[in-house]
């Protein structure tokens, strides 16, 4: 037993327990799960998009490279920046189409803008394929994070596991709204 | 008023083009090798420029979120 045990096990138990909060008082439905009825608050998207941006890469991945080869590592901070500026253009034309349209996913707005259900399954299948990997690389670097950071009392794969439970747990439960959950102050 | 939809080329231009001019470490501003500082610096700026652009921005009118 060392003094960071006590803490990562706080930090899971609280992911955890937020997470299944977040479903309270909501009539969970399929609209409610995927797309939290339509009406994320500009805070509840601001937390979201932060909680996509701070992943294992920026922890491990990003630190390592600027560590390693130096100024290269800025790119990071460039790509970020732009990809929000073409997002403002992007993004509000398909979530009113999907608004319009009742549309829940990304194959459904293939299906949907192209008239074409074919369209729509292999859409389904790359997000899935290319979700595979991302997913590998997160938890292989939830694994080592956890490991360096108890001194070894957890294991990695130990780790792993219990970070794909939890995030399974309290997505199945609360959906969309589980996800942003452990972060945000509830703005509905 | 669209039109000033094109401000938010100058972000590009600036983190695109800009890092092969002023690729360079000297002079030190607040500590920060100058590259990095001029990223910072217009990461700054972008979120004005995006301001900016949102505030002018007709489509922003309808009492949408």
């Amino acid at each position: 037993m060392n003094g960071a045990l006590p803490f990562i096990a706080a930090a899971a138990l609280l992911a955890l327990a937020l997470g299944f909060l977040a479903r309270r008082g909501k009539d969970m439905n399929l609209e409610q799960w995927t797309v939290g009825g339509r009406g994320f608050g500009a805070i509840f998207v601001f937390l979201l998009l932060a909680g996509e941006i701070y992943t294992t890469f920026t922890f491990l991945g990003g630190s390592g490279f600027a560590y390693g080869k130096g100024a290269p590592a800025y790119y990071i901070l460039c790509y970020g920046t732009l990809a929000y500026v073409l997002s403002y253009f992007m993004l509000p034309p398909i979530w009113r189409y999907a608004r319009e349209n009742r549309l829940y996913s990304q194959s459904d707005f293939f299906v949907r803008k192209y008239d074409s259900a074919t369209l729509g399954v292999i859409v389904a299948l790359v997000d899935i394929a290319a979700l595979i990997p991302y997913l590998v690389l997160q938890f292989k670097g939830l694994g080592i994070i956890v490991e360096i950071a108890g001194y070894g009392a957890i294991s990695s794969t130990l780790a792993i596991w219990i970070g794909a439970v939890v995030v399974a747990a309290y997505v199945m439960v609360s959906g969309v709204h589980g996800s942003p959950g452990p972060r945000s102050p509830r703005t509905r | 008023m669209r039109s000033i939809r094109w401000l938010a080329v100058v972000p590009f231009l600036a983190l695109i083009v800009g890092p092969f001019f002023v690729n360079r470490a000297t002079p030190l501003i607040l500590g920060v090798p100058f590259l990095l500082a001029w990223i910072v610096a217009w990461i700054l700026l972008t979120s004005l420029i995006m301001a900016v652009i949102y505030a002018a921005d007709p489509a922003n009118r309808e009492g949408e979120p």
